[in-house]
């Protein structure tokens, strides 16, 4: 089926809209009520769980910022909950907002994870984007979840707010004196830098080859040619794909770790290196 | 069904085509044997590696590297008392420090080891996008990844020389070393009022964090579909098989609109340049625009102020550097070179 | 072939050229280091102390040599030929103890200096005069204007921060006559912002770090990131950096030129006040120190800049 980038997706999206196969149908068999979909997108049982999710994190937000009654975006605030608490409920002006929106979200992030994993399973394709969501979510569950839990208490969530969590970044960053000299920390810098490095890399290899010759296997060869003459290696269409994966992989696993070690096993990076 | 290995019959090595380009470059070599190692197949990338192209740009730039490499290895020893053996041991903490003020250095330890490695790394990067330049024509690529080169340069051009000469003076760039480069940044940071608030590296984290989503998300999309041949990028491109309609309809379906083959790379190209296009733009507008980034968002209303603020972290309008005279702070050296 | 051989020519040339270069270290050293601070003569203290700070006190200071031949013609007028017990002689700043009263501080003394009584004192002669005697005094009357015109300011402005009890010899020397030296601090005139450079800023870094470790506190205790350098967040900030000018005090007034500068460290050793704390002015009897409101240290950020209640 031929098909230029401005042909519209409709002509062969039909093909593809096949019911059946979803986690829920797996799970509990018969019909699943929610394999239907909203205009371009899939809803699925974990897109209505998703979607619910989200409208009560929003609506938990509107009311606890009208609360305070600063709406500007930009110093709109939802505190975590103050260290008094500890690991328990807090009052909703206290930190019980903050408590309901990081639950809200967790499902509904959960749920998008598990909706992605659904529009696999329909597509047949192989499950790395649902898997890469994880580890993106990840991130979120240790800042908010797991170290205040290895913390002991709730407070340690970051605020959730434009600046709120900016200056949490920072307080936390000189919490632990240096957080430069953290190990993780530079790995996963390195990792980030790499990572949009290959990324320009890539961009231009395929922007500025494309359509540049009728021939897609001459194409490619220039490419290699290029690659090869420049830093004397072509890592190969598919190879460059599974580098930035990895690399993207890397760098979350060790933004992970770096937060993670913070204040649990670590008090001070700099007396890190030098302990005694 | 397409193989990933489809492309890579293993018998003969690839090699350029030859072009009059080529040898109109006096220094113009393939340099090396190709190679073929098997092991990198078990990791599904390619398996040749080398040749390397010379070429007269390509020398200039390792030249110059080499130069700098040098003389920095020799101010190295110099700040270890002569000793190799120290020098490896505390190599981490060597440190070769710019000199106050924007003239050259009075002498070699107080700044002049610097200016010497800087100047020659400068020119080593401006050799390479000339490399770059020349082997893009020659494989007629369209030439973004030159576009890149001079992106990045701009931004360790801004660091390392345009930002000093705005504030008045070489000592706000990095010293040259492994641990003086990371303090920098933290110093540099405390310095100008926490670069936390400053909305162009709020908006160079904003690329950065995005350059990794996009990888996985790209990344991941490709190695699912690949398969059906997604990873063929410049074929699909032409022709969208099934391979690329599931890697677009699985986008559709989740987050209601998607790329194309070709218009993903666009996104890719935009975020990974975004990111050192903004910090350029950040560290140029740091010490120009304001000396307190803090005090910056206060006054402009993007930052939650946490309490009334002293006289000397009020923001302040380009703010001259006053001339570092006096003490500069190290042991001055005694020992003219 | 011969691209070995010039590749390792040219390393074994770099390798030499270490040889050419001199190194840093011994002429920098002998070179002028700071000509020192001098002892502030001129200045008359209040309270029980009376008399000036002594002029230059020599440059050797530890265990008075015990054989010396004593040489009365540079000795203070006091200071008897043929010294007699049970008596006082030649006292210049614990003025106002009896007999009794003087050994009980002397006691003291030498507990909180781990020394004994020959370390200043030449044995036959209680009363002749040594350079360790001197810069004894000169530590005593350190000690009580540090009290009075540092720390009873902080106190004053600061009520919530009180910490019962006063410096004394204890709370730097802690049993040992030669503290050690542990971090570095620059001057408080680094403390000028914004500073001239990233360089000088990333010495006031080092020693903000070298300040949280001699607390034993991370940064947060004294700042909010977002704000490094205002002062009015918390009260902990507006009393180091009075702190930071009593250290300043110490190093350019009082200590003599060859002796180590002190930092926080010299008197916090890694705690967020001083534990060895004395009843105060000349009287080194230890007290027992206690924060009168422990909850404030806690949480800095929690509690108003005034430090009233």
């Amino acid at each position: 089926m031929r098909l230029s980038m401005s042909q519209s997706m409709e002509t062969f999206e039909r093909d593809y809209k096949k019911p059946g196969n979803t986690i829920f149908q797996a799970l509990l068999g018969g019909v699943d009520p929610f394999d239907v979909w909203l205009g371009p997108f899939y809803v699925g049982f974990f897109g209505i769980v998703s979607i619910t999710a989200i409208v009560l994190g929003v609506l938990v937000i509107l009311i606890s910022v009208g609360q305070y009654g600063d709406w500007d975006l930009w110093r709109a605030n939802i505190p975590s909950p103050l260290r008094q608490y500890g690991l328990g409920p807090a009052p909703f002006l206290h930190g019980g907002a903050w408590q309901l929106v990081v639950v809200l979200a967790t499902v509904s992030f959960v749920a998008w994870g598990l909706r992605e994993v659904d529009i696999c399973r329909k597509l047949e394709m192989g499950f790395h984007i649902p898997a890469m969501f994880s580890l993106a979510i990840s991130a979120w569950v240790v800042l908010q979840i797991l170290r205040p839990l290895a913390m002991g208490c709730w407070c340690e969530g970051f605020d959730l707010s434009f600046t709120g969590h900016l200056t949490w970044v920072s307080n936390t960053g000189f919490r632990y004196m240096n957080f430069y000299d953290n190990p993780f920390h530079a790995y996963a810098v390195l990792g980030f830098f790499l990572t949009a490095m290959v990324l320009a890399m890539h961009g231009s290899a395929i922007l500025g080859t494309y359509n540049t010759d009728p021939d897609p296997n001459v194409e490619m060869r220039r490419e290699d040619s290029f690659w090869r003459d420049y830093v004397g290696y072509s890592i190969g269409e598919y190879g460059i794909h599974r580098l930035g994966f990895y690399l993207a992989v890397y760098t979350l696993i060790m933004s992970d770790l770096c937060i993670f070690t913070s204040g649990t096993l670590v008090k001070d990076w700099v007396q890190f290196w030098h302990p005694f | 069904m397409a193989t990933v290995f489809s492309h890579h019959p293993p018998e003969p090595l690839e090699e350029a085509e030859p072009s009059v380009l080529d040898s109109a470059d006096p220094l113009g070599i393939r340099a090396g044997r190709a190679m073929r190692i098997d092991l990198l197949a078990l990791l599904k990338v390619d398996t040749q590696i080398g040749t390397i192209w010379l070429g007269t740009w390509g020398i200039l730039s390792t030249l110059s590297f080499l130069a700098g490499l040098l003389v920095f290895y020799i101010g190295a020893l110099d700040q270890a008392g002569g000793s190799f053996w120290v020098m490896v041991r505390y190599f981490g903490n060597i440190q070769l420090a710019p000199p106050d003020g924007l003239s050259l250095a009075h002498s070699l330890r107080d700044g002049g080891y610097w200016q010497i490695v800087t100047g020659f790394w400068a020119f080593s990067v401006l050799f390479w996008a000339g490399r770059l330049w020349e082997r893009l024509a020659r494989h007629k690529w369209r030439p973004f990844l030159l576009w890149a080169w001079l992106s990045a340069i701009f931004l360790t051009s801004v660091i390392w020389v345009w930002h000093p000469l705005l504030v008045g003076s070489w000592s706000d760039a990095p010293a040259l070393g492994l641990n003086a480069d990371l303090q920098w940044a933290q110093n540099f940071s405390v310095l100008w009022g926490n670069l936390y608030y400053n909305p162009f590296h709020q908006l160079a984290i904003f690329f950065l964090f995005g350059s990794t989503m996009l990888w996985g998300m790209h990344g991941a999309t490709i190695l699912a579909t690949s398969s059906e041949g997604s990873h063929h990028e410049d074929a699909e491109i032409k022709n969208m098989t099934s391979g690329s309609q599931k890697a677009a309809l699985f986008w559709r379906w989740t987050m209601g609109f998607n790329a194309f083959p070709k218009s993903i790379h666009d996104w890719l190209w935009w975020f990974a340049v975004g990111v050192v296009l903004s910090s350029g733009i950040g560290i140029l507008a740091t010490g120009t625009m304001t000396n307190n980034w803090y005090a910056w968002g206060v006054d402009h209303g993007t930052v939650l102020q946490y309490g009334p603020m002293t006289r000397s972290s009020i923001n302040q309008h380009p703010r001259p550097m006053p001339p570092m005279t006096g003490p500069s702070g190290y042991m001055p050296a005694q020992g003219k070179i | 072939m011969r691209h070995q051989i010039f590749a390792t020519l040219l390393f074994a040339l770099t390798l030499t050229a270490g040889c050419a270069i001199k190194p840093v270290g011994d002429e920098a050293a002998a070179a002028t280091v700071n000509s020192g601070p001098t002892i502030n003569t001129g200045e008359k203290s209040g309270g029980t102390i009376g008399t000036d700070v002594p002029a230059n006190p020599q440059a050797t200071y530890g265990p008075t040599d015990q054989n010396q031949k004593l040489d009365f013609s540079t000795q203070p007028a006091g200071v008897p030929h043929a010294y007699v017990g049970g008596r006082l002689y030649n006292v210049q700043v614990l003025k106002q103890y009896d007999y009794p009263g003087l050994l009980g501080q002397m006691a003291y003394v030498t507990q909180a200096l781990g020394v004994s009584c020959q370390y200043c004192h030449v044995t036959t002669n209680y009363a002749y005069d040594t350079p360790t005697k001197r810069i004894a005094r000169t530590m005593m009357i350190m000690v009580s204007k540090l009290q009075s015109e540092h720390i009873d300011a902080v106190h004053k402005a600061f009520p919530n921060y009180v910490v019962t009890g006063a410096v004394g010899c204890a709370t730097c020397h802690r049993g040992s006559p030669i503290i050690p030296v542990k971090y570095n601090v620059v001057p408080v005139g680094y403390l000028d912002w914004p500073a001239k450079s990233s360089r000088q800023a990333g010495f006031v870094v080092n020693s903000m770090y070298s300040a949280a470790r001699s607390l034993g506190v991370n940064c947060l205790f004294c700042h909010n990131s977002a704000d490094f350098i205002t002062l009015q967040y918390y009260p902990t900030n507006q009393i180091a950096h009075r702190m930071w000018h009593m250290v300043d005090d110490i190093n350019h007034k009082y200590l003599p030129p060859n002796i180590p500068a002190v930092t926080c460290f010299s008197c916090h050793k890694g705690n967020k006040w001083p534990e060895a704390l004395v009843v105060g002015g000349t009287d080194e009897t230890p007290v027992q120190v206690k924060a009168i409101r422990p909850e404030v240290h806690e949480n800095p950020g929690a509690f108003p800049a005034s430090g009233v209640p």
